[in-house]
This record gives C-alpha cells, structure tokens and sequence, in this order.
C-alpha cells in the first residue's frame, strides 16, 4: 500500500519532501489511511513527529502503525515521537481545566500562541533528541475538532497559518500534515479547506463515489501538487 | 488610404468594425496579395487580418481580432494604479502574480513583496538572478504583536514603501485574503488606497482568493482596484481563461475575456482572446458554478448512462398491473358481502369526497 499511494502522490518513499504542507480533506469519513500512510513513511526515514491527535488517542494510531510494520511505542519511548494527546486536552477544556493557561481555551478566544507554543516546545523535546538531523514533521489530526469546539473558523485558519510559520522558519525544512473533516451541512469546515487548499503544496482530497455506495470501491482520491 | 509600409493607424471613430471593414477592402485593392499584418490601432487594439490571394476581389473576410488588455496590463503599457487579481484554489492566480512581478521588476527600480502565503523564498528562486536584487522581500507571517500573535496587516510594508526616495516603485501583496478576513476589509481597502496612491509608487498588485472571503468583501476590494483580473476555468480545459475589468483614469472602462497559457518554467505564453467552443456553453459567472450531475455519471468506471437505444425500449416496456385505457376492464370475479345485524352498513361510498 505504501508504495502505491507514494506513486500516487508524487512522493518519495525515502525522501520525504522539506517544507512542505500537506493538506487533507476529508468528505467520506473514511480518509485516516492517509494519516496512517503518513505516519507509517515518516517513522521509516526517521523524521522527527510531532503529532496532535484531536480524534483519536496515541493507542489507535500505534495498533495500526503495528499492523503496517512500524513500532509507534518504540519512537515514542525514543523521543522520536511526541505524541500530544488532544483528547485529553480537550476533555480538560470541556470539563475540568477552565484556567487561562488552557490552549484550547486560548484558541477560542482568539490566541493561537498558546497552542503554538506547545507545539513548540513539543518540537524543541523531538529534534533534541533526534538521532539524525533531519527536519521534523508535524501532523494535526484532524481541524474540524476545533469547530466544535466552538472555535471560530477564523482562528483555526490563523492557528494553521501560524504553525506553517512555526515549522518551517523554527525549524527549516519542516513539514506540515492536516487533515480536515468535511461534512456537506458545515459551511465553517468548508470555509477552512478553501484556505488551506491556498496555503498546501500538495492537497489531497477523498470523497465517496458520486454513483453512490459501492462494495468492493470506496471512494476516489484526488491530488493538486502546487 | 493604407500604406503598408507604416501600418500604424489613427482610429477616427468608434465604429471599429465598419472602419475595418472599409480598410480592409481598400488593403484587398492595393494589394491584391499579402503577407499576414499587424496593424495596432489605438493604445491597445492590435488587429491581425489574415487573407492570401484566394480572397483577391472580396469585400468581406472574416476580421480576426483580438483585445490583448492583459498582455498591456502584464507590460505596463496600460496604466493601472491598484491590479487586483482573484482566484479559487482550482485556477489558482499565483503563476500570472509570478510573471507580474518579474515584468514589474523590468519597470521599477524597487519592489517590495509581502507575503503571506508562500515563504519569500518561492519567489525568489523563480526569478532570474538578475531582478532578485530589486526585490526587498518582507515575510507577513512573521509580523506579530507582543503576545506573539499575527497580526496580517499591511501597516508594515507601508511604512516601509514610505522611508523610499523618489524612485518608481512596486509593491505586490500575497495575498491580501488573511488581512481581509483577520482585520476589518475597510481597514485593508484604506491601507490599498494609500499604497496606490502614494506618489513614487507605479503601481500594486494583489491577489484575493473569491473562494475564501465573502462576496460583500470581495466587492469592497474590487471597487478599490483600477483592474480587477478574474481567473476562471478555461472552457477548453487547457489553459486559463480570465474576465479583466480595466477603468482608465479617464473613466473608460474596458471589459474583455481573455485566454493564456504557461510554459513548463511558468512563464505566460499565447495570450490571446477566449473563443468560446461551438459545443460549450458560455462561461457562467465566478460565483455561481453549480455541479451538473449528468455530466458527473460520465466519468465513471462503469456505465450508469443509457444509450438512445436502451432509453427507446425503456419507454416501450408495458408494465403489468397498469391500467393502458385498452381493452374490456370488467373482471369476471365479484364479492357479495351480505350484511348481519351487528354490521353499521352504509350505503354511501366512503370514498366519495375523494377527486380520483
């Protein structure tokens, strides 16, 4: 599978591309392959990752890694992974940790610098302890958590805009992935893809069959490289 | 009338199409065969009549010309404060905002790139070597308030155009989406104003993305701008097609639709006027482009759609159970309910109110 997709996109399975933004959309809820597949090639070439899982928690992500050969645990015990659990960040917001000091709290408001920051300093931890010197690779799984929050479309634009600048000026050569859950009632998650899609240098798009449900295919994925 | 030796010609009238007619026959008397000729009429018509011997002693050819504002736009030989280009992410306006810095850098002395999307970098190793020390480029991104916050505005590379001397300048903005939709639009359009305005500034070019911002703020922009360039899908499916609204200082406002393509380097190439395919229909608006679903079945692995045959024998098919208006409908079946004492028998129909 891997070497597939990689032909698809354009990808080099040995050398994933520096400052890049990748860009995902997702319209048939069945588009986590992708980040999966990412994660799967990042881990092969030893890139530094950071990850922020809004979706899903670290467990799901390496059961999978397992079943696609890779060992998510080991590069987390490493440092080779940071793994920052969104979901727990998340349930604080929604229902413990009101203070101010909360990112996503922050995020709501307005002030992308707060998750920024841990980002950062997340990427700080990873490339310290990086046994090569490679660029790291930021993945955010997935942005239309955030609406729900009751985070406006605006800031998760500014928040996305903001860790471009982040990961490719902090550390240059770094990579971005974010994925986006597009469902055809929310205006707001549409609004955000029709930024990103502006600001990606490779956009991906998986949408279900315009035929309808199909057994054996699933859906259609689409690639724009700028 | 014609001298073929200098073809540049003054237009007398407005009336191009029976001027050219008549100067076109009077070409066809004095030379009954000619090479191709271009003659440019006016600042920016150019005409191009083709016709060999075979139309020798015919009054009426086909006029084969086009309006080329982009390409005088693109070289500055249309004068324009405020050029605002417009794209959506499937015909995007980045590559024609790249051929416009390069030609700017041809004409100024000085231009200053704010950038907000694409790192400065992008651009700089596109442009020749040459230019690249013109280009006083400023990343957007990293202009932040005290709280490490963005700020997208345009403040700074104002001030930075205002601190240069007397020479001609260019400021180009990519792209003016994140101000307009992070800070109020009036704010933005004021701050677009001023750079327009300011008095060794050539000119400013910006893009906007009509997917992003809303329609309102789009028109705030393009009410700004002295020419407003629309990217739109080509209808050939190759190329880029492009609607151009250009208002001259003297008022006049020119319109056209336009058509051109890039090279492997993104370099515009074959600008020339959009001809409509005789089988398409003309371009709809930007704002509205609506999926059409039977042309959304014809992509597809296997086939949905059903041929002139198919859909004859469809209609054909007498389904059964269905009442066709022919033959004795009387059934040789009957129910003979006889009523007992514990029955409330009407004798009216139930279903009489009913309009079957």
């Amino acid at each position: 599978m891997l070497a597939q997709i990689c032909h698809f996109l354009g990808v080099d399975s040995s050398n994933f591309p520096l400052n890049e933004h990748v860009c995902i959309v997702d319209r048939s809820k069945d588009a986590g392959f992708l980040i999966h597949y990412f994660l799967n090639l990042c881990k092969k070439q030893n890139r530094p990752l950071c990850v922020l899982g809004l979706t899903q928690s670290f467990n799901h992500y390496s059961s999978v890694a397992q079943k696609l050969g890779t060992n998510l645990l080991s590069a987390r015990d490493n440092k080779n992974l940071i793994f920052i659990e969104g979901l727990q960040l998340l349930s604080d917001y929604v229902i413990g940790d009101q203070s101010k000091t909360n990112p996503f709290l922050q995020l709501v408001i307005g002030n992308v610098s707060r998750l920024n920051e841990l980002i950062r300093e997340s990427l700080e931890s990873v490339q310290l302890s990086s046994p090569s010197a490679l660029p790291p690779v930021v993945i955010i799984d997935d942005l239309s958590v955030l609406l729900s929050l009751g985070v406006p479309s605006k800031n998760v634009i500014c928040f996305v805009k903001s860790l471009i600048s982040l990961v490719t000026s902090y550390c240059p050569g770094g990579s971005l992935i974010s994925s986006v859950s597009v469902s055809d009632s929310d205006s707001d998650e549409e609004d955000i893809w029709s930024c990103l899609s502006h600001f990606g240098t490779l956009n991906i798009e998986v949408s279900n069959l315009k035929s309808g449900y199909c057994k054996e295919v699933h859906g259609q994925v689409r690639a724009n490289r700028y | 009338m014609t001298d073929l030796c200098t073809p540049t010609l003054k237009l007398l009238s407005s009336k191009q199409s029976t001027i050219y007619r008549t100067l076109l026959s009077s070409i066809i008397n004095d030379s009954p065969e000619m090479p191709d000729i271009v003659v440019r009429v006016g600042a920016h018509w150019r005409q191009q009549f083709t016709f060999s011997s075979r139309f020798h002693g015919q009054t009426e050819l086909d006029l084969i010309y086009f309006v080329t504002m982009l390409e005088d736009l693109l070289r500055g030989q249309e004068k324009s404060r405020l050029i605002l280009m417009t794209d959506t992410s499937e015909n995007t306006g980045r590559h024609l905002m790249l051929n416009w810095i390069q030609s700017m850098l041809g004409r100024c002395a000085k231009l200053f790139l704010l950038c907000f999307e694409r790192p400065p970098q992008f651009y700089e190793n596109w442009l020749p070597e040459s230019f690249r020390q013109k280009l006083i480029c400023m990343n957007g991104s990293k202009d932040t308030d005290e709280g490490g916050e963005p700020k997208f505005s345009l403040l700074q590379v104002f001030q930075e155009v205002a601190q240069v001397e007397d020479v001609p300048t260019c400021v180009v903005i990519d792209s003016i989406t994140l101000p307009a939709l992070m800070r109020p639009v009036p704010v933005t359009c004021a701050y677009l104003h001023k750079l327009a305005t300011a008095d060794h500034v050539v000119q400013v070019a910006t893009l906007v993305h009509r997917d992003v911002i809303d329609q309102h703020s789009c028109g705030l922009l393009e009410h700004n701008a002295s020419s407003v360039i629309d990217l739109l899908p080509s209808p050939s499916g190759s190329g880029f097609a492009c609607q151009i609204r250009h208002c001259r200082p003297t008022g006049k406002v020119f319109k056209t639709k336009e058509f051109f393509e890039f090279d492997d380097s993104f370099h515009i190439q074959n600008i020339g006027p959009l001809k409509l395919l005789p089988q398409t229909q003309p371009m709809p608006p930007p704002s509205s482009q609506e999926p059409d679903p039977a042309a959304s079945l014809a992509d597809l692995s296997f086939k949905l759609q059903l041929t002139d045959r198919e859909r004859e024998a469809r209609s054909q098919v007498v389904l059964p159970y269905l009442k066709d208006g022919s033959g004795d409908e009387t059934s040789t079946s009957k129910i003979i309910y006889q009523a007992d004492e514990a029955d409330d028998f009407d004798e009216e129909d139930p279903d009489d109110d009913l309009n079957i």
